[in-house]
């Protein structure tokens, strides 16, 4: 298919707000059309396609992806607050509005080494059946519209443990975009899989 | 109290009821007209009519001649709003006048402050505090007195035993339901609130020039009495501040095409075990270069904040060179969200150039509040509640032992187990600190210490639970979030009691930093 349709939105800057980049108009993240392509013999072939938006940001150099259904908003990183006794994934949490939110460090999640909180940090917001959980990510860039039949399966040879998270990849304007499954990083990070004994019952 | 001051403070505080309903009416008087209008003004009339003959009743001449002449007014009211306005300072004027009386008879009688109630009997409000604080103690005498039965009644089959528990068991339940009630008696509906706001609407927009409504809807939701008062002083800035800085002048809304009278909404809805507010104005909005300009020259750094519509929630920040009665001192709006944030809510603010500003106050219906104290460990800060603590020692390496892998301290002649906080949270391994201070809980009737850094102060914390957070959570009772927006646990003392107080042998390996 064409390509000039991916990136019909100008790019945001790193700083951009979440109301900027989740306001109305972004949440129509999804839609289909019907798409003609010539073959090289001439014939004319019709193919249903379906465009998703996603929101990509930074980690450890690389360009990393999450659809925006999923990202209810994007936060500063203002205090991370340490939790002891939770799993090396999870940083910490912070006061979302009033609320004690979760903050699970992504970079830890893809077996990249923890770095110390600076300016660009941002806090992805993502929310599934009324749960709320913070993705620590390195800066925020942009929101993608892709093609979904172009998402290739990540190399077999490149998967490890950490890639359980991993959707698969797409070039979009020659970068290499990483998409993660929004679902399998909250549900790995329930809080109800991992607490075992009650707190008060002792060694 | 004699028989006629119990009747004197009735008649009293009916007045002042019906004082606040004439104001009420009044200004709904102002906001309408034709029959509606004249509705309103004669149901205020009728509400001073009756002070009028209450206050000759009581013998209280002067209330009584005061209401006379303002129902005299009253009836010769004309359809300016000039009138209703000197209306509503004659209506302050009786009112102050009830209220030095109410004073006066305070100070013979050394009675309590008289709260209002809707209907019903009429409860001081320190009585139904102190209510709270005796139940809540009940219930900690309760849940020692659980150990004692249980462990006294194990192996024994004798029926006194048999109806001692039983009997213990139906008083923790009747307990719990009067905790309930009592609670349930200090929720009154937030409606009460919205006659002061619509005064504050009136006074302000009048003072201004301007002219505005106040539209209020979602008024039966119930909320604790005590954050009624932390509402009530949030809304009224929010109030004043749409009057202020977001609705126009007559002129600048016609010339924009808006109506000429501004409108104030204010929806409160109920989520669960918040009350959401939302008020609205169809003003101005915010102009946000105006802000940034106002940041630099107050010498206030921009930068940090995400959106410069948060510099209004900045302590000193105000867009006004001048202060007056009413706003540019810049605390108002800062001091407000702090204490909402102190009582677990929260206030924020999103605005629209031209289209109008929208504040969100976010509150619990009730409040689980605890007296805590905060240490400082490693670096890091945690809440211990007050009910758990004996006493607090500062110490040295002389003091602190070790025996056999545990700490241990002489305390009062006796060897008390101690733990190292740092320790228990995974923040420190080997050993325990130096120096600092051991916090001497007490736990089911045991004493443990807990070796911390330093002692941050006794703060009154909202206890939030953990809930979606990973882990064991393990020695942690919950979170709170501080007045300054930082997120802080809350250990659990009974949790940490029964955790090793070894600190050579098992090492607790940390992940990061």
């Amino acid at each position: 298919m064409s390509t000039d349709i991916i990136n019909v939105q100008p790019p945001l800057p790193p700083s951009a707000l979440a109301e900027d980049i989740l306001g109305p108009g972004a949440k129509s993240d999804i839609y289909t059309f019907t798409d003609s392509l010539q073959t090289a013999g001439g014939e004319v072939v019709q193919r249903r396609v379906r465009i998703e938006t996603w929101v990509t940001f930074a980690l450890g150099g690389e360009t990393f992806g999450l659809p925006v259904t999923h990202v209810v908003e994007i936060l500063r990183v203002s205090g991370i607050t340490r939790v002891p006794h939770a799993p090396p994934t999870v940083r910490g949490m912070t006061n979302m509005r009033g609320k004690v939110l979760p903050v699970v460090d992504l970079r830890v999640c893809l077996g990249l080494p923890p770095v110390e909180l600076d300016a660009q940090r941002r806090i992805l917001v993502i929310a599934s059946r009324g749960r709320h959980i913070g993705l620590l990510v390195d800066a925020v860039q942009q929101v993608e519209r892709i093609d979904r039949d172009s998402v290739q399966p990540p190399p077999p040879d490149v998967m490890t443990s950490e890639s359980e998270y991993i959707i698969g990849v797409i070039q979009v304007s020659a970068r290499l975009v990483i998409l993660l499954d929004a679902d399998r990083v909250l549900s790995i990070h329930s809080a109800a899989g991992d607490r075992g004994a009650v707190s008060s019952e002792g060694e | 109290m004699t028989e006629f001051d119990a009747f004197l403070t009735d008649f009293l505080l009916d007045a002042q009821e019906r004082c606040d309903r004439a104001e009420e009416l009044f200004l709904e008087a102002g906001a309408c007209d034709g029959p509606a209008r004249d509705d309103a003004i004669d149901a205020a009339r009728r509400e001073i009519h009756t002070i009028k003959g209450n206050a000759g009743m009581v013998g209280m001449r002067e209330v009584q001649t005061a209401a006379h002449r303002l129902e005299d007014k009253i009836a010769a009211l004309d359809a300016g709003a000039e009138a209703l306005r000197t209306i509503l300072s004659d209506v302050d004027e009786l009112r102050a006048m009830l209220r030095l009386n109410i004073d006066i008879g305070q100070e013979s009688t050394n009675g309590p402050r008289i709260a209002q109630t809707l209907r019903g009997v009429r409860v001081p409000f320190e009585s139904l505090d102190e209510l709270v604080d005796l139940a809540a103690e009940m219930v900690v005498f309760r849940n020692r007195l659980d150990d004692a039965v249980v462990r006294a009644r194990d192996g024994s089959q004798s029926d006194d035993w048999q109806r001692v528990f039983e009997a213990h068991e139906a008083l923790g339940k009747t307990l719990s339901f009067v905790q309930d009630r009592i609670m349930a008696i200090r929720m009154v509906p937030l409606r009460t609130l919205f006659g002061q706001l619509r005064r504050i609407v009136h006074d302000e927009a009048e003072s201004a020039g301007k002219e505005a409504r106040f539209v209020a809807i979602g008024g039966d939701t119930p909320v604790d009495k005590s954050l009624l008062e932390c509402a009530s002083e949030a809304l009224g800035h929010i109030v004043r501040n749409a009057i202020i800085h977001g609705i126009e002048t007559p002129d600048s809304r016609r010339a924009a095409g808006k109506r000429i009278e501004g409108l104030v909404h204010l929806r409160a809805v109920q989520h669960s075990d918040e009350v959401w507010i939302e008020v609205s104005d169809d003003g101005a909005g915010v102009d946000r270069d105006l802000l940034l300009r106002a940041a630099e020259s107050r010498g206030i750094d921009a930068s940090a904040f995400e959106d410069p519509l948060q510099l209004i929630f900045h302590h000193g920040f105000s867009t006004r060179s001048d202060a007056d009665l009413s706003s540019g001192r810049g605390v108002g709006l800062s001091a407000a969200q702090e204490s909402v944030r102190r009582i677990g809510g929260e206030l924020d603010v999103s605005a629209d150039t031209g289209r109008g500003t929208l504040f969100r106050l976010r509150l619990p219906l009730s409040v689980s509040v605890t007296r805590a104290l905060l240490m400082r460990v490693d670096g890091e800060e945690y809440a211990l509640p007050l009910s758990a603590i004996a006493e607090s020692v500062r110490f040295s390496e002389s003091e602190a032992h070790v025996i056999n892998g545990s700490g241990v301290l002489t305390w009062r002649d006796r060897v008390v187990p101690v733990l190292d906080l740092g320790v228990a949270m995974g923040s420190r391994c080997g050993s325990i600190r130096p120096s600092g201070y051991i916090v001497v809980m007490e736990v089911d009737s045991k004493n443990r210490g807990v070796a911390v850094d330093d002692l941050t102060g006794i703060r009154e914390i909202v206890v939030k639970q953990l809930g979606d957070v990973p882990g064991t959570h393990r020695g942690i009772a919950g979170a709170t979030i501080l007045g300054d927006g930082r997120v802080l646990l809350i250990v659990d003392p009974k949790g940490l009691a029964s955790m090793s107080p070894r600190v050579v042998a098992k090492p607790l390996v940390q992940e990061f930093v």
